[in-house]
């Protein structure tokens, strides 16, 4: 492979009109393969170099041709397209979308995350659909791109993957500023809270100010964090959520777990007695209830100790673009007050515009 | 095989011991390892409180209850419809009280959601599912001068291929974690155990059981066909409507709460039909055990066979059930199905 190489030579970028992509697929738009063409034009004949260069120069222009009609089908993709300032590319969105996200409610639906139509995706003439490639995504995707339409995936289990979707799909509308200022918001927010944790938990080891949450680095204080009451389901390990208890000094005990999401006994949960507990079920939004329901199980440290949290899932569950105010609305619920000192030091300023709200 | 005294408390004696041995089993085995002592000291009452006691009293007894309840309402309801349908395919679902069943189970799953109804709306909506489908199968089928067993089957089958499409159409538009509800109440499983959920489920086992405990006679005839039993002396249609009534009630509680565990129903009265013949009054008391000890094993497998991850019980017993099942077809070829 020497195209990097040629290319660079040139001083083109071969990748400046399709950003990489982990999956290996870049976006099928018509540019992307005239600039393909270019690049191999100009490989097999080193002596067409000047015909190769104007080739490239015109691909980039072509390249600023950026779909204008994008279909989303994940609410995170959806979220980040928003966030990016490029919301009014969307032309259709998948039924979670428009039931999560105010701002999409009114587009066309072409319906949920199983069972997508590929007809209402295709009927709205869409540039380019974005997905995240669940199973049946997966085969969604080849009947569309063999009906001609490009199609770009998404994974987004993972805290970075979810960074990269945000540069990807700023890459894709034209929006790369927006995209890295948000990316950098999130960094930004993950290293003042990775500060303020770190700062905690030596003042806890050295005895200082009493650390509210028990917590110090050699030990932090585990967590569970239940998305479902009955049947019990919870936050696995390795997916965003899990770095986020962790960037939060907490240990998620469903971390041995590598499905994102497993369902797990109660009698696990009890045995596992964590030290805090987070109640993201639907059903938590009523307090009383909530304290009562977990009351039955007295013998959790969490329920023991009044550490039993209730916090509304759309707040921390989307993997999209406002992962800065998901880590501090986390940081804060955890740590109390306590927290709140060391964030604003290091912040200073912008400590205020990070503040936890609503998502979207 | 005839039946005398002493081998009718001889084989249910033996059946008692394994359903007691079959819940030390269960309260023995889960994700948190509790040594023999530990749940001794529970059970007994020495370690009345912390989280032990929590664990083999509150999580694992209910939960080994229910799988013994239900277990036994399918098994006992699986050996009449056998032979009141005189069909050796017939199990509790077939008659489609499962599938009213399902289908107001999982109506209440995917539609209560908008209206703020969580899991615990499920098996009374279930239950009246299987009210509903019971009246309609009388009136249908059971209401006549005569009760067909064709009839019934019959209608048995069109209801659960009119609740199956219902319940594919709910399916598609609910949401994601209803979508997930769904499955697991499809396939069978007792994650939702409660003590008073399980008392509902024992008051219509109960039920059940009295009425074909009673009937073993008439059972044992209807077998032969419905007018040789009547020649013999049998109320034949009374009581074919009286057994229907009975485990349709005892089969609708118990799907209500654990869904469509399969096989139970089907494996565990063939099972003992080849073991101890065909007499119904011992059949029908043994499946009551037998059926009980199955789930409760199976169960025991479901929760511990992933460590702290649940397995839907049903994917146990069909999966234990279906290849023990071929086993027993192919070793007793002519027998199985000869009453």
């Amino acid at each position: 492979m020497r195209t990097n190489a040629e290319s660079r030579a040139f001083g083109v970028d071969p990748y400046a009109v399709s950003s990489p992509s982990k999956s290996g697929v870049m976006w099928r738009g018509p540019s992307s393969k005239f600039i393909s063409i270019a690049v191999s034009l100009s490989l097999l004949h080193r002596f067409t170099l000047p015909f190769a260069v104007a080739a490239v120069v015109l691909a980039n222009v072509a390249g600023a041709e950026l779909p204008a009609r994008i279909v989303s089908l994940n609410p995170s993709l959806t979220a980040i397209l928003l966030a990016l300032g490029e919301g009014e590319r969307l032309v259709g969105v998948d039924d979670y979308s428009a039931r999560q996200i105010g701002e999409v409610a009114a587009l066309p639906r072409v319906g949920g995350l199983f069972n997508p139509s590929l007809e209402a995706v295709v009927a709205l003439e869409p540039d380019l659909v974005v997905l995240v490639p669940s199973a049946e995504q997966r085969a969604f995707r080849e009947r569309v791109e063999a009906l001609g339409v490009g199609v770009e995936a998404f994974d987004n289990h993972a805290f970075d993957e979810v960074l990269e979707n945000i540069e990807r799909l700023g890459a894709l509308t034209g929006a790369r500023d927006a995209a890295a200022v948000r990316v950098a918001a999130i960094k930004h927010a993950r290293g003042r809270v990775e500060r303020a944790v770190a700062k905690l938990q030596s003042d806890g080891e050295a005895g200082g100010a009493a650390n509210p949450r028990e917590g110090h680095a050699a030990k932090p204080p585990t967590i569970a964090m239940v998305l479902q009451r009955d049947p019990l389901f919870v936050v696995g390990g390795g997916n965003f959520i899990d770095t986020m208890l962790t960037i939060v000094g907490v240990r998620n005990v469903a971390a041995e777990y590598s499905e994102s999401y497993p369902r797990v006994s109660l009698e696990w949960l009890v045995a596992r007695s964590p030290a805090l507990l987070v109640d993201l079920s639907p059903e938590a939004n009523d307090p009383r209830d909530t304290l009562a329901f977990w009351k039955q199980w007295p013998h959790i440290a969490a329920v023991e100790n009044d550490r039993l949290i209730a916090l509304d899932a759309a707040l921390i569950s989307m993997p999209g673009p406002a992962l800065d105010a998901s880590l501090l609305l986390l940081a804060r619920t955890l740590w109390g007050e306590a927290i709140e000192g060391h964030l604003a030091v290091d912040a200073g300023r912008t400590a205020k515009s990070n503040a936890p709200g609503r998502l979207h | 095989m005839l039946l005398t005294r002493s081998r009718f408390f001889f084989v249910l004696s033996a059946m008692v011991l394994l359903v007691v041995a079959s819940a030390w089993f269960s309260l023995l085995l889960g994700p948190s390892e509790l040594s023999f002592a530990q749940v001794w000291g529970a059970v007994t009452g020495a370690e009345a409180a912390g989280p032990e006691a929590d664990i083999v009293l509150r999580i694992r007894w209910p939960r080994t209850l229910l799988a013994m309840l239900v277990g036994a309402s399918l098994s006992v309801s699986g050996v009449v419809f056998q032979a009141m349908l005189r069909n050796p395919l017939a199990d509790p679902f077939v008659l489609g009280v499962s599938g009213g069943a399902a289908l107001g189970g999982i109506a209440a799953l995917s539609l209560g959601a908008a209206a703020g109804f969580g899991y615990n709306a499920v098996p009374p909506a279930a239950f009246v599912g299987a009210l509903v489908t019971t009246f309609l199968l009388y009136v249908i089928a059971g209401s006549g001068e005569r009760v067909s067993a064709n009839n019934l089957l019959l209608t048995g089958v069109v209801f659960n291929a009119f609740a199956s499409a219902a319940i594919v159409f709910l399916a598609s538009v609910a949401g994601l974690t209803e979508g997930s509800q769904i499955f697991l109440w499809l396939i069978g499983n007792l994650s939702a155990a409660r003590s008073d959920v399980a008392g509902w489920v024992a008051l219509f086992l109960a039920l059940g059981l009295v009425a074909s405990l009673l009937l073993g006679r008439s059972l044992n005839l209807l077998i032969l066909g419905d007018e040789p039993a009547a020649q013999l002396g049998v109320a034949t249609e009374a009581h074919k409507r009286v057994l229907l009534l009975a485990t349709s009630l005892m089969v609708g509680a118990a799907v209500s709460v654990a869904g469509l565990v399969g096989f139970v129903g089907l494996i565990i009265p063939h099972l003992l039909r080849l073991v101890l013949g065909a007499d119904h009054r011992l059949l029908v008391p043994a499946a009551a055990l037998g059926g009980g000890a199955f789930l409760v094993v199976c169960d025991s497998v479901a929760r511990t066979a992933l460590g702290g991850r649940e397995l839907p019980v049903g994917a146990i017993t069909a999966l234990v059930g279906g290849p023990l099942f071929l086993y027993l077809l192919r070793k007793h070829q002519q027998r199985v199905f000869a009453p």
